[in-house]
C-alpha cells in the first residue's frame, strides 16, 4: 500500500505544469470578469433618477360633491406617501387647478360631473371631450373614480396600451366588463371597489337607539344608489340586519321623495340615507344634495344612519364608513405598483378597503336628543357641524 | 404406299407422343407437387390475415366509437357551454335586473334579440332562458317563440323539461360563484356547465338540459341563471353509424352505472333488441378512460358467443365523465368482417387449381398435336388476300403472257375470261402517261432482275380507281417476272381527304392555320427575296360569344361564314388579287385564313410601302362594322384587328402572328373596335399580361393567395357580427397585388372561377377552425364572382363545404353584385332559390351603384343589402348621398332585409348610420381586412369596436 501511494504522489507532480507564467492568461482573464460585475453592481447599486410619470385621473362627480372630496384626500395622501408630491403647497396647487407639472409627475384631472349633469346625451359628450384631453395628455397612467368614470372612460381604455386603475365602483368590479374576474381581471384594468358596510351601521344605531325596530331606505334613483339599495334588500331577505326593513323610497321626483319620506316618518323607526344627489324639482331641475339633506334634516326627526361619510359631514347621524379617503388611497398604492414595480393590471387582484371609521355628527345626534355615550369607546371621528345647515358660501367646493 | 415426306411426318408424330405422355406424367406430379405447397401457403396466409384483420375491426370500432363520441363532445360541450358563458356574463342582464320597468321593457327585447340570433346559430337549441334568481323566467326563446313571463316550476307545456329546468336552476342556484378569504380579497371560482339528462320529453324527443349560474355584480350573489334546453334527437341519429359496425345493442350509461337511455328507443330504425339485453358489467364498471379515448374488451356475460365491447366516456364542460356510450358487438359480427377474406383464399385456391389443370390441358394439348396444317395457311392467305384486295399475277417472258389471279382480275376490273393477256393489254390497263413507266419496271425486272413498285389510276370511264403493283423477278429454269396488284382507291381517297382537311377550316371554307403559316414562310421568302414589304393582319371578332350564346352555334357559323366571304372580298376589292386554300395557284396572293373560333389572319404580301398595308387594315375594320343577316336576325359585330409588318417588326412568321396578336389584344384593352399597328410598348404590356396570367396560374397551384376578414358590426348590439373575407396576393415578385389588378385578368381568363372556390373553402373552413379553437359563432360574408354565379356546381360546392365543416349555413353569407344578378336572371333565381335551399344567406353587394331594381330584390331571395361606400364616404357632407343611404336603409327595413353600410372610416359616420336605424356597418373605423389570427383576436376582444361604438 505505502509503495502504491509513492506512485500516485509521483503521477500527481508529473501533471503540474512545469512553465508558472502560463497561469498569466487566466488570471487576467479572472480579474477582467471581477472588475466588469464590481462595475454592473455599482451601476445598479446607484439611485436611479425616478422616472417622470404622467397620471390622468377622470372622477364621475364634480367637484364640490363630498365623497369626491374624501377620495381626492386619499389619492392626495397616497401621492405624498410615495412622494409623488413633494409637499402640501403641490396638494394645494393640484386640487385647486387639476393640473400639476413636477419634475416627478404630471397630473391632470378631469370632472365628468354626473349628478348634475345626467341626460341621455351628456355621458356620451363628456366622454368624447375627455378622451380628447386625455390622448392629447398622452398619460402613463389613468386612475378612473367612481362607477361613471369607470363604466364610460374604463370601456374606451379596455385593452389598450394604457394602464387604467379605478375606484369606488359600487357593487362587484365585474359589472362594467372591465375586469373577467376578481383575482385575475385579464386586461389592463385592474382597482379598488366599494363592499359597502350597511349590517354595521345599523348595528350601530341599534347600540344608541335600542327601542328602533323598523326601517327604510330612502335613495335617488341612480347609478350609484341602486346597487346599495339591491345590496340592502338582499341582507334584508337574509334576515341579516338588526332592524326590519319596511320599505324603500327610490325615486328622481323630489316631490315625491319628500312626500314618501314624511309618511314614512310616522311609520318607521329610522332611516338609512343613502345617495339623494339626482332628484330634481317640478321643474326639473338638478336639486342639490345638500338642499335636499337640509330639507331632511329640518323635516325629519328620526334618527338614520348612512353608509359613506359624505351623509355624516352632510348631518345625517352615523355611518360605518366605506371610506372615500381608503379608496382613493389604495388605488394610488396600485397604481404605484403598476407605475414603479412594473406589475401587469390583468394579474392584480381587485381590492376593497377596510371599513373606515366609525363616525357620528354631533349636531345631528343633538337634535335628535340622543345621547353617545354607549358608543363612545367606538366612535373613531367626531363631526361637530351639518354642512347642510350651513349657508352654501361656508361649504368647501360650493359656488 | 405413302409418300416419303408422309413417312417422315408419322414417325415424328410417333416420337411426339412419346414424349407428351412423358411430359404428362411429370406434369401430373409437379401438379400434385403445387397442389399441397399452395395449400399450405394458403392456410399461413389465411391465419396471419385474420389476426390482422381482428385487429383492423377493432380498431375501426373503437375509431367510430370515437367518432361518435367527439361529435357528442362538440355538439354538447364547448359549442353549448360557449353561447351560455357569453351570454350568462352579458352586461344587459346586469342592466336588465337593475334597471327600471321602462328599461327592462327595452333590455328585454335586446336580449330576447341575442337569444334568438343564438338559437339561429345553434339549432339544437329547443329553448333558451334567462331565469332571475327567484326562478322567474325574464326572457327567453321557447320553440322559436318568446318566452312568456311565469315561474319556471309553472305552467310549462311539457312536465319533463320543467321538472328538469327547475332541478337544474336549484342546482346552479346552490354552486359557489364568489369566496372571500375574509380580508377583503374575493375569488371566483370556474364556472362549469350544469347538465341534466337526457330526459325524454312528452314527444318522445330526448333532450339535455344544460346551464350555467350568473353573478350578481351588484350583490355578489347567485344572479338567476341561462338555462338551454337542448335536443338530443340529432346526435342520436348519428348513432345510425354504429349500425355499420354491426352494433347489436347500445347504451348511455349514468356515472352511477344506470342506464339513462336506450338509444333505439328514439330511433325507430335501429333493432329493438336492446331492451332486453342488460348492461355488460366488464363496460359499465370499467375504470374512466382518458378525454377522446375509446376502451374495448370482450363480453364474458352478455352473450354466449363472447362478442366484443367498446366504450367511450362522454365529457362536457367538467373534467368527469357525464355519460358512458356502451356498444356491443356480437363475435359473429366480428367476425362477420374475416368473410371477405375467407372467401377471398378459398377463390385463390379454386382459381390456381383451375388455373394448374387448365395449363397442363393446353400443354398436353400442344404436345400431343402436329403443327397446323398447310393447308389452312393457304386458306388464310386467300382470305386475307380477298380481305386486302389484292391479286397476283405472273408474266412468262418467253410466251409474252401475263397469267391473272382471280383475285387480280377483280381487282383490275376484268372479266374472267381476260384471266390471261398478252404484255400489251396488260400494260393497256394503265392509262396513258404510266404505261411507259410500267413496261420499263417490267423490262428492268426481266433484263436485271430488280424489283420495283408503280401507283396508277385505272378505271377507263368509270369512276377512277387507284391500284399499286409489286414487280419482282423469279430465277428458277428461266426467269420469270411475278408481281401483286393491289386496290388502293380508298387510301387515295383518305389521303385526299386528309390534305383537304389539313389545309383549310370546314366552317369558312378559307384556307387555315397550317395553310397560313405555310404561305407565310413562302412569302416571307419571296419577300426577303425580291425586297418587297409582307404583312400579318390578325383580326378577332368582339363579343362573338354572345352571337353564339343568344343565337345558337349554327348562327355563329354563319356569321364566321359571312365574314370570311366579307374579308376575301374587301381583299379583293383592295385591288389587290385574293386567294386562300390550298390551290396552287394562289401561290402569290394574298390570303385570308381563319385561325380558329372568332380568329382571323389576312397575309398582305407583295406591299411596296406600309401605307397599302394600313389602307387594307382600314378598310377591313369599316366593312366590319356593317350589320350582318343571320337567323333571320340583324347582327352589329366589330372587330379588334392588330398589324404587324415584314422587315419592320419581325423577320419569322412567328414572330410576325406573335406580334399581330399582341396588337390586336391591345385594341381590345382600348375598348375593342379598332385598330392598332404593332409596336415595341404593346409586346411588352402582352408580355406583362402573359406574365401575370403565368404568376395567377402559378399563385392559384401553389397556394399563394391568403384571405383576410374584415369585421362587420351589429350597430344595436355593438359587436362583431361577422366578416368579409377578402381574398389578397403576396406576389414573390411584385409583392401585396391589388385585387383590383389581378380580379379582372382573372375574370377574364376563367380563373376566376377556381379562385373564388379556394376563398370560398377557406373562409368556411376558417369559420370552423374558430369555432374549434375559441367556440365563436360569426357570420362570414363570401363575394361570388359573375363566373362562379353561373357555374352551376356552385350549389353543389357550397353543400359540400357545409357538410365537410359542419358549420351552420345561416353563417354563411353570399355576396353578389346587381350586374351578377342581372345577367341572366332566370337562372340567377333558379340557383339563388338553390342556395337559400341549403340554408344560405344571399346578399346584394354595392347596392345603388347598379341597377337598383326593386324587381330585383322582389325575384331574388335576398336577406341583406349592403350599400355602396361611395354613398357612405360623402354621407356627411353631400346630402345626396346622405338621401340614398337613408332611402336604402328604409327600403331594407320595409323589406325585411338587414341592411349594412360599407366603408365606414369616421364616427361622424357611424353616428349618422346609428340614427337612421342601419343595422350593421363595415370600415377602417372598425378594423382593416386583417389575418385570420388577427380577426380572431379581435373578436375576442371587440376593444377597437367597443371604442368605435362608444
Amino acid at each position: 500500500m505505502t509503495t502504491g501511494a509513492a506512485v500516485t504522489q509521483v503521477d500527481r507532480s508529473r501533471r503540474v505544469p512545469a512553465r508558472p507564467w502560463a497561469w498569466a492568461p487566466a488570471l487576467v482573464l479572472t480579474g477582467c470578469a471581477l472588475l466588469l460585475v464590481l462595475a454592473t453592481c455599482a451601476v445598479l447599486a446607484a439611485d436611479p433618477q425616478p422616472r417622470r410619470q404622467r397620471i390622468y385621473i377622470v372622477s364621475s362627480y364634480d367637484r364640490g360633491y363630498l365623497w369626491s372630496q374624501s377620495t381626492h384626500a386619499g389619492l392626495m395622501a397616497a401621492m405624498r406617501r410615495y412622494d409623488y408630491l413633494a409637499d402640501q403647497a403641490e396638494v394645494d396647487r393640484f386640487t385647486q387647478t387639476d393640473n400639476l407639472d413636477t419634475a416627478r409627475v404630471v397630473l391632470r384631472k378631469a370632472w365628468m360631473d354626473t349628478k348634475r349633469r345626467n341626460s341621455s346625451t351628456d355621458p356620451a359628450e363628456t366622454t368624447l371631450r375627455i378622451m380628447r384631453d386625455l390622448e392629447a395628455f398622452g398619460p402613463d397612467l389613468v386612475m378612473l373614480g367612481d362607477d361613471n368614470a369607470a363604466k364610460y372612460i374604463g370601456a374606451q381604455l379596455l385593452d389598450t396600451e394604457v394602464p387604467v386603475v379605478f375606484w369606488g365602483i359600487n357593487g362587484l368590479p365585474l359589472k362594467y366588463g372591465l375586469v373577467d374576474s376578481m383575482d385575475r381581471p385579464g386586461h389592463n384594468v385592474t382597482g379598488v371597489w366599494q363592499p359597502g358596510y350597511f349590517r354595521e351601521g345599523l348595528e350601530y344605531l341599534k347600540r344608541l337607539v335600542p327601542e328602533a325596530r323598523t326601517f327604510a331606505i330612502l335613495a335617488c334613483d341612480s347609478e350609484t344608489a341602486r346597487p346599495k339599495v339591491k345590496q340592502i334588500q338582499a341582507l334584508a331577505a337574509d334576515g341579516r340586519l338588526p332592524l326590519l326593513l319596511v320599505e324603500t323610497v327610490q325615486t328622481n321626483d323630489f316631490e315625491t321623495f319628500k312626500r314618501r319620506t314624511l309618511d314614512l316618518a310616522g311609520r318607521v323607526d329610522a332611516f338609512f340615507v343613502l345617495n339623494h344627489d339626482t332628484l330634481r324639482d317640478a321643474t326639473g331641475s338638478h336639486v342639490d344634495t345638500l338642499a335636499v339633506g337640509r330639507w331632511y334634516l329640518e323635516q325629519v326627526r328620526k334618527p338614520e344612519v348612512s353608509n359613506e361619510d359624505q351623509f355624516v359631514r352632510e348631518g345625517t347621524l352615523l355611518t360605518a364608513n366605506n371610506s372615500g379617503f381608503n379608496q382613493g388611497f389604495m388605488a394610488f398604492e396600485m397604481a404605484y405598483d403598476v407605475l414603479e414595480q412594473g406589475l401587469n393590471p390583468g394579474l392584480m387582484r381587485t381590492r376593497a378597503p377596510e371599513r373606515g371609521p366609525l363616525m357620528v355628527n354631533r349636531e345631528r345626534a343633538s337634535m335628535l336628543g340622543i345621547d353617545l355615550a354607549p358608543l363612545a369607546p367606538l366612535i373613531e371621528e367626531y363631526v361637530d357641524a351639518a354642512l347642510a345647515l350651513r349657508p352654501p358660501a361656508e361649504v368647501p367646493g360650493q359656488p | 404406299m405413302s409418300h416419303p415426306r408422309n413417312d417422315r411426318v408419322d414417325g415424328d408424330r410417333a416420337t411426339e407422343h412419346g414424349m407428351s405422355g412423358f411430359f404428362v406424367r411429370v406434369l401430373a406430379a409437379l401438379l400434385s407437387v403445387n397442389l399441397i405447397t399452395i395449400g399450405v401457403l394458403l392456410y399461413h396466409a389465411y391465419a396471419f390475415n385474420v389476426g390482422t384483420l381482428t385487429e383492423q375491426t377493432e380498431a375501426n370500432i373503437a375509431q367510430q366509437i370515437g367518432v361518435v363520441g367527439d361529435g357528442f363532445e362538440a355538439e354538447y360541450g364547448k359549442a353549448t357551454a360557449s353561447p351560455l358563458r357569453r351570454l350568462s356574463a352579458s352586461p344587459l342582464l346586469d342592466d336588465y335586473l337593475l334597471g327600471s320597468e321602462a328599461e327592462r321593457l327595452v333590455l328585454r327585447r335586446r336580449i330576447e334579440q341575442e337569444f334568438r340570433q343564438v338559437v339561429r346559430e345553434r339549432p339544437s337549441f329547443r329553448a333558451l332562458l334567462f331565469v332571475d334568481d327567484g326562478g322567474v323566467i325574464q326572457a327567453g326563446i321557447i320553440d322559436g317563440r318568446r318566452a312568456p313571463t311565469r315561474r319556471l316550476d309553472g305552467g310549462g307545456a311539457d312536465p319533463a323539461a320543467t321538472q328538469a329546468l327547475t332541478e337544474l336552476q336549484e342546482r346552479l342556484a346552490a354552486t359557489p360563484l364568489l369566496l372571500s378569504s375574509g380580508n377583503m380579497e374575493w375569488f371566483m371560482p370556474p364556472r362549469e356547465m350544469q347538465v341534466i339528462g337526457p330526459v325524454r320529453l312528452g314527444d318522445g324527443r330526448p333532450a339535455l338540459f344544460a346551464g350555467l349560474a350568473r353573478l350578481d355584480t351588484d350583490t355578489g350573489r347567485f344572479g338567476g341563471t341561462v338555462l338551454a334546453q337542448v335536443d338530443l334527437q340529432p346526435w342520436l341519429e348519428e348513432l345510425e353509424a354504429l349500425r355499420f359496425l354491426g352494433a347489436r345493442s347500445l347504451w348511455l350509461v349514468a356515472p352511477d352505472g344506470q342506464a339513462v337511455l336506450h338509444p333505439p328507443a328514439g330511433t325507430a330504425q335501429l333493432d329493438p333488441r336492446p331492451f332486453l339485453d342488460p348492461i355488460p358489467t366488464e363496460a359499465r364498471a370499467a375504470p374512466a378512460a382518458g378525454p377522446g379515448t375509446a376502451g374495448l374488451g370482450r363480453a364474458l356475460t352478455l352473450h354466449t358467443d363472447a362478442g366484443l365491447l367498446a366504450w367511450r366516456d362522454l365529457r362536457l364542460d367538467a373534467s368527469e365523465p357525464f355519460l358512458r356510450l356502451i356498444v356491443s358487438i356480437p363475435a359473429d359480427l366480428v367476425s362477420a368482417g374475416f368473410q371477405p377474406a375467407i372467401r377471398f383464399f378459398s377463390a385463390v385456391m379454386v382459381g390456381s387449381i383451375a388455373l394448374l389443370v387448365l395449363v397442363s390441358y393446353f400443354i398436353s394439348r400442344y404436345l400431343s398435336r402436329p403443327v397446323l396444317a398447310l393447308a389452312t395457311a393457304r386458306n388464310r392467305l386467300a382470305h386475307a388476300q380477298r380481305i386486302a384486295r389484292l391479286g397476283h399475277w405472273e408474266w412468262d417472258p418467253k410466251t409474252g403472257r401475263v397469267a391473272l389471279s382471280d383475285h387480280a382480275v377483280e381487282v383490275l376490273g376484268l372479266t374472267p375470261e381476260d384471266r390471261v393477256l398478252d404484255l400489251d393489254a396488260f400494260c393497256a390497263l394503265a392509262p396513258e402517261a404510266d404505261r411507259g413507266p410500267l413496261r420499263e419496271l417490267l423490262a428492268a425486272a426481266s433484263r436485271d432482275g430488280t424489283t420495283g413498285a408503280l401507283e396508277h389510276p385505272i378505271g377507263g370511264d368509270g369512276p377512277q380507281r387507284f391500284v399499286h403493283q409489286e414487280v419482282e423477278a423469279v430465277d428458277g429454269e428461266h426467269r420469270r417476272i411475278v408481281g401483286t396488284v393491289q386496290d388502293i382507291t380508298e387510301r387515295k381517297h383518305a389521303e385526299a381527304r386528309i390534305a383537304q382537311l389539313a389545309y383549310s377550316d370546314t366552317v369558312t371554307g378559307l384556307a387555315n392555320r397550317t395553310r397560313l403559316i405555310e404561305m407565310a414562310g413562302q412569302a416571307l421568302v419571296d419577300a426577303q427575296r425580291q425586297g418587297h414589304l409582307m404583312a400579318i393582319l390578325f383580326i378577332d371578332l368582339d363579343h362573338f360569344k354572345r352571337v353564339n350564346d343568344t343565337l345558337g352555334h349554327e348562327a355563329g357559323d354563319d356569321l364566321l361564314r359571312l365574314v370570311g366571304e366579307r374579308l376575301r372580298t374587301c381583299v379583293r376589292a383592295t385591288d389587290l388579287v385574293a386567294a386562300a386554300g390550298p390551290a396552287p395557284g394562289a401561290a402569290g396572293a394574298h390570303a385570308v385564313a381563319r385561325m380558329g373560333g372568332d380568329e382571323f389572319i389576312v397575309l398582305l404580301r407583295g406591299l411596296r410601302e406600309r401605307e397599302g398595308a394600313l389602307r387594307v387594315a382600314r378598310a377591313i375594320h369599316a366593312t366590319l362594322t356593317r350589320p350582318v343577316e343571320v337567323a333571320g336576325k340583324s347582327v352589329a359585330v366589330t372587330g379588334s384587328l392588330g398589324l404587324s409588318l415584314y422587315p419592320e417588326h419581325g423577320d419569322t412568321v412567328d414572330e410576325l402572328v406573335r406580334h399581330a396578336d399582341a396588337a390586336m389584344y391591345h385594341a381590345k384593352s382600348r375598348g375593342r373596335d379598332r385598330f392598332e399597328l404593332y409596336s415595341a410598348d404593346i409586346d411588352e404590356a402582352a408580355r406583362a399580361r402573359v406574365s401575370m396570367e403565368s404568376r395567377l396560374r402559378r399563385a392559384l397551384a401553389e397556394r399563394e393567395f391568403r384571405v383576410f376578414y374584415q369585421p362587420r358590426v351589429d350597430l344595436i348590439r355593438c359587436d362583431i357580427v361577422g366578416f368579409e373575407a377578402l381574398i389578397r396576393w403576396p406576389d414573390p415578385i411584385e409583392g401585396l397585388v391589388p385585387p383590383d389588378r389581378f380580379i379582372p385578368l382573372a375574370e377574364e381568363t376563367g380563373l376566376i372561377v377556381p379562385i373564388g372556390h379556394w376563398v370560398m373553402q377557406t373562409a368556411i373552413r376558417q369559420l370552423r377552425a374558430w369555432r374549434d379553437s375559441s367556440g365563436v359563432h360569426v357570420n362570414m360574408s363570401i363575394n361570388l364572382s359573375p363566373a362562379q354565379f353561373r357555374d352551376p356546381d356552385l350549389a353543389v360546392q357550397v353543400r359540400g363545404l357545409i357538410a365537410e365543416t359542419r358549420i351552420a349555413p345561416s353563417l354563411i353569407e353570399l355576396e353578389l353584385t346587381e350586374g351578377t344578378l342581372f345577367h341572366d336572371v332566370d337562372a340567377g333565381v333558379a340557383l339563388a332559390r338553390e342556395l337559400q335551399a341549403a340554408g344560405v344567406r344571399l346578399a346584394v353587394d354595392d347596392f345603388g351603384t347598379g341597377y337598383s331594381s326593386l324587381q330585383l330584390l322582389k325575384r331574388f331571395p335576398v336577406k341583406v343589402l349592403k350599400v355602396d361606400q361611395s354613398f357612405i364616404r360623402d354621407v356627411l357632407s353631400d346630402s345626396e348621398d346622405a338621401l340614398i343611404v337613408r332611402t336604402s336603409v328604409t327600403l331594407g327595413q320595409q323589406l325585411g332585409l338587414r341592411v349594412v353600410a360599407e366603408g365606414v372610416e369616421s364616427t361622424g359616420q357611424l353616428e349618422f348610420l346609428r340614427s337612421i336605424g342601419c343595422d350593421e356597418a363595415q370600415g377602417y373605423l372598425f378594423g382593416h381586412p386583417m389575418p385570420e389570427d388577427e380577426a380572431l383576436a379581435l373578436l375576442l376582444s371587440q376593444a377597437r369596436v367597443c371604442r368605435s361604438l362608444a
